[in-house]
């Protein structure tokens, strides 16, 4: 059996530690950044789960500078920024983008001068790097109970306000005529969104973080319009993207041109992408078969509830 | 010049027998009429009826799947100066750095390449259409900041200053307040009859339009009668029009749509007088 | 400051400012923030990627952030636009990523790639510089009618044969030009706080598009220029400097328009004579569910210049009764509103103050009464271009919904016409018992 499946799982594959680390953890973070991604998607709000990821740069390399886990520095620099993006009023859809830009680049500005500050003083750049592009094998075993109380946290605020926020994600004048505050709840989402890039980050790298995010989610937009179902499925395509990219990383030591393996954040996003390209195949196909596609400019549609 | 025949080319606009299929489903089914220079036309139907796709057709943004459109006699009415149209309700964003003027001035030829070179008659243009449509008091504010009803002047100069021979205007009464709906009729009454304009405005309630329409195009699940409004606007017409046994009210010189006795649950919410399809939650 | 090598700094810094000023200026007006976030982030990649084949950044930048201008442009095209951004530039860094990892000792180069290294600029770097800048601005300018109505009005541009897909690619690729050559200069991340912030700014400062591109041309300089300067005396990255100043713009502006909405109507406009203070009917139209966000923004705005044109004072707790009002869809009664306010806003307001402040503002039209025959008076607030609605009251559980009808409104209006009163307002209360309380009784 193992003799049969050599070629795909490398030796050593199922002994090492850290890829026994790397599994879990990366299936666990997979699984709440599809959650949250979904409502990302519906709300539009990718632009916020970017900028997220690299303000986490900013809270990663502080935290490098006081010499303390990145994972906190991300958490930190995430939650401020999304205090900040909620104080100057990303909750409205008029200049939404200019507030996430603006504290975007003031952040990105922070990062670079956190970075500088470490280099200068420890003259080294790996924290650059490690920060920037991160990876799923570099996980030590001691930040694995944050990870797991962090994650579990999100799963908890997004099941709890689980349906006024799918209320007030698809129509918000409804669900404030039903009562429901839509404000806090966008406020509260906000927060797990911020803990789930943060969660993004120290997996497969600040700059990279989004993918996670939004492109599990994306692609289950694309195959149902089922909420329920979406969760599902964004949770499947994320988790099933991680553990192929980290199956591939580990075969990649053994492939040109340095033996030193690919990134493993490389495999997961370019599997993102292409799920999510793939996920547009029978929208596609419905609409080519319906012949009169010119005429109709429909876009994908996001969830609706049921 | 034109190879359609003398009434074709006399009219500003001919729809001969257009129909529209998406995916499955006949949006607009053999629509046909012909509007004349000058004409003030109401494209009267419920939401949903088709208006606003009858719209692209015109506009050449949305192929029909059979039938054609003529403007002036000719095809491809995309990219016809002819035409001018104001799009249904839109807010500008009171962010924008952008004068009602400026809005205007756009309208002489934004599809040209380069920048606007400013210029006497330009000016001389833009003031000229700003007091056509009454707008001169706002016309150095930005348009975001105007009302919903100064915003839709500004839309109107925007597309009169091209020198169309038909305007367009999608739903340009919706949610404006009586007072204004009205005065914005006037307005493009005065347009239509003074420039020889010919207008076509599309509303989902026919009575502020009554006064001024020269001819109508009522349109019902995507089929449409024309006619003199006297025509149109008979029990029989509609009737066969929607399917459906629908009586037409006479009141104060007001006209009410209903359905009749043997109502249909659909026809009630579009024209029916009772409450029961619009609510909000 | 000014020696040698510095002045290539200076030279380079303020091509690309103007640059940035230009190009941003249509990046704000079309909401595009996020693909100038992306296309200079996801060019990185192509800058990783020279290095490994050996050709020039600039070609590798350059075939990046085309690549991924288009993959925005033609992916969006079909799905939601910010997810094919968010998509197009994860896969590209996923590349650099891959790119990083197959050259050593490379962290260094990337630091400055990310981040800017303008003092490092070496003067041939010039000349490349000016003539995609020169691209750029001349694009735009030959562009700038077309993009403008295209940007302002899709529809309309569409109906005169501007193709709105096509004004989109294009504007994409002046984008990715700008990209190309800014990048090497302030860094990948930074070329967007520049591109933002400046504009963002301007378009505070002045009513007039071609004063407000001026403008966000001038802020920029003044944000690179100092950021050179500042970076030279202190020894700190420029990007810090130019992230900062961007954003310190950026809140420069807001306070400014929000001062100008202050002074009140008069400094803003002419007083319209025309605008009722209350509409008298309000014709249905479903096309508002979208533009809720608007109208509300809309309430808030009219209701503090009207509160300024009459000399009231800002207070908190009216500032606090704005909002809370402003979002709002149906009538709250007075100890429904103080309720609010402390669990929502954790703001005390006394009930005496809640209803001054509320009488004041029914006296400027911006509040009306609901007479809903419950014990208290409930208020919402007076909309004009919004949808008109009623409402539904359990008797019950005192439950307010809002409802509207066309067919309601047609039926009062036609009503209005026959009776000996000229009809100015009206409401309409039904009461009953709520899905709930009927089934539970």
């Amino acid at each position: 059996m193992s003799h049969f499946l050599a070629p795909i799982f490398a030796p050593g594959f199922f002994q090492s530690e850290a890829v026994h680390i790397a599994l879990a953890v990366g299936a666990l973070v997979a699984l709440v950044t599809g959650v949250v991604g979904v409502f990302t998607v519906v709300r539009g709000q990718s632009f916020a789960g970017e900028a997220f990821g690299d303000l986490g740069t900013a809270g990663g390399s502080g935290a490098y500078l006081v010499g303390v886990g990145t994972l906190w520095g991300f958490v930190l620099g995430n939650v401020i920024a999304a205090g900040a993006m909620e104080a100057i009023g990303v909750q409205r859809a008029r200049g939404r983008d200019l507030a996430t830009g603006t504290v975007l680049g003031a952040g990105i500005g922070l990062a670079a001068l956190f970075l500088y500050l470490y280099t200068s003083e420890h003259s080294t750049t790996g924290a650059t790097v490690t920060i920037l592009f991160g990876s799923v094998f570099a996980i030590s075993s001691t930040t694995i109970p944050l990870i797991v109380l962090l994650g579990a946290l999100v799963l908890a605020i997004v099941l709890t306000i689980y349906r006024p926020l799918l209320l007030s994600s698809v129509n918000a004048e409804i669900a404030s005529a039903r009562g429901i505050p839509v404000r806090l709840i966008g406020a509260l989402y906000l927060l797990a969104l911020a803990l789930a890039a943060a969660l993004a980050a120290i997996t497969i790298g600040t700059i990279l973080s989004t993918a996670l995010i939004v492109g599990p989610a994306a692609s289950a937009l694309r195959l149902t319009r089922r909420p329920l179902t979406a969760l599902l499925s964004a949770a499947c395509i994320g988790v099933g993207a991680m553990w192929l990219g980290i199956v591939l990383a580990y075969d990649s030591y053994r492939w040109p041109p340095v033996d030193q393996g690919w990134p493993v954040s490389f495999f997961v996003v370019t599997l993102v992408f292409v799920a999510y390209l793939l996920s547009g195949l029978p929208e596609a196909k419905r609409a080519r078969r319906a012949q009169r596609r010119s005429a109709a400019p429909a876009p994908a549609r996001p969830a609706s509830p049921s | 010049m034109s190879s359609d025949g003398a009434s074709a080319s006399r009219d500003v606009l001919t729809v001969q027998g257009v129909s529209v299929r998406l995916s499955g489903r006949t949006i607009l089914d053999r629509v046909s009429f012909r509007i004349a220079p000058g004409e003030f036309t109401g494209l009267i139907g419920s939401n949903g009826a088709g208006k606003t796709t009858l719209f692209r057709v015109i506009l050449g943004l949305q192929a029909a799947s059979a039938g054609r459109v003529l403007a002036e006699g000719r095809e491809r009415a995309r990219r016809h100066r002819a035409i001018g149209y104001v799009p249904q309700k839109f807010l500008f964003d009171p962010d924008v750095p952008l004068r009602a003027r400026d809005l205007v001035g756009l309208g002489i030829d934004a599809q040209r390449l380069g920048m606007p070179r400013p210029s006497r008659s330009r000016r001389a243009l833009v003031e000229e259409m700003l007091d056509a449509v009454d707008a001169a008091r706002f016309a150095d504010t930005r348009v975001g900041n105007l009302s919903g009803g100064e915003q839709q002047r500004i839309l109107i100069a925007h597309a009169l200053i091209a020198r169309p021979r038909l305007l367009l205007l999608d739903e340009p009464l919706a949610n404006l307040d009586l007072g204004s709906a009205q005065e914005v009729v006037a307005l493009l009454a005065r347009i239509a009859r003074e420039q020889e304009i010919a207008v076509l405005i599309s509303a989902h309630e026919i009575n502020p339009l009554l006064p001024v329409m020269d001819r109508i195009v009522y349109l019902a699940a995507g089929r449409a009668a024309s006619g003199a409004t006297e025509e149109v606007v008979r029990p029989d017409v509609l009737s066969e029009l929607y399917g459906h046994h629908v009586d037409v009210l006479h009141v104060h010189g007001r006209v009410l749509i209903v359905a009749g006795a043997g109502e249909d649950a659909d026809l009630a919410g579009h024209e029916g007088v009772f409450p029961g399809a619009g609510f909000l939650s | 400051m000014f020696s040698g090598f510095m002045v290539n700094a200076w030279e380079v810094a303020s091509i690309v400012a103007v640059v940035a000023g230009i190009v941003g200026f249509f990046t704000v007006m079309r909401g595009s923030a996020f693909a100038a976030h992306a296309i200079p982030n996801g060019s990185f990649a192509g800058a990783a990627g020279a290095g490994l084949v050996g050709v020039s950044t600039l070609v590798g930048l350059g075939v990046f952030s085309l690549g991924g201008a288009l993959t925005i442009g033609l992916l969006g095209r079909r799905g939601r636009h910010d997810v094919a951004t968010a998509l197009a530039l994860v896969a590209m860094l996923a590349l650099g990523a891959l790119f990083l990892s197959f050259s050593v000792e490379y962290a260094p180069e990337v630091y400055s790639l990310l981040f800017g290294e303008v003092l490092g600029i070496s003067p041939n770097e010039i000349a490349p510089t000016a003539i995609l800048g020169a691209l750029c601005i001349v694009a735009t300018a030959v562009l700038y009618r077309p993009l403008m109505l295209s940007s302002l009005l899709p529809e309309v541009g569409e109906a005169r044969g501007i193709s709105s897909f096509r004004m989109e690619m294009l504007f994409l690729a002046i984008l990715a030009l700008a990209t190309t050559m800014t990048v090497p200069v302030v860094g990948t991340l930074l070329i967007f706080s520049l591109m933002i912030g400046a504009p963002a700014a301007a378009r505070s400062f002045t009513d007039r598009p071609l004063v407000a591109m001026a403008l966000s041309v001038a802020i920029a300089l003044l944000a690179v220029w100092s950021a050179i300067a500042a970076s030279y005396e202190t020894n700190y990255p420029v990007g810090f400097f130019v992230g900062t100043i961007s954003a310190g713009a950026y809140a420069l502006g807001r306070a400014w328009a929000w001062r100008r909405r202050r002074r009140g109507p008069a400094a803003d406009r002419p007083a319209s004579p025309r605008e009722p203070p209350r509409a008298s009917a309000r014709l249905y139209h479903p096309h508002m569910s979208d533009a809720r966000t608007a109208s509300d923004d809309d309430w808030a705005e009219r209701a503090e210049r009207r509160l300024a044109a009459a000399g009231r004072k800002r207070g908190g707790a009216r500032r606090a009764l704005l909002e809370l009002l402003a979002g709002e869809r149906c009538a709250l009664t007075a100890v429904e509103i103080e309720q609010r306010l402390r669990t929502h806003e954790g703001r005390a307001v006394s009930r005496a103050s809640i209803y001054r402040i509320l009488d004041e503002l029914e006296e400027l039209a911006l509040v009306q009464r609901v007479e809903t025959g419950q014990a208290m008076v409930r208020y919402e607030r007076v909309c004009e271009r919004e949808e008109h609605h009623h409402h539904l009251v359990c008797d019950a559980c005192g439950l307010v919904m809002p409802f509207s009808d066309p067919g309601l409104e047609r039926a009062i209006t036609s009503l209005s016409e026959r009776v000996p009163l000229t009809v100015s307002e009206h409401e309409i209360v039904l009461h009953g018992a709520c899905r709930d309380c009927a089934a539970a009784a």
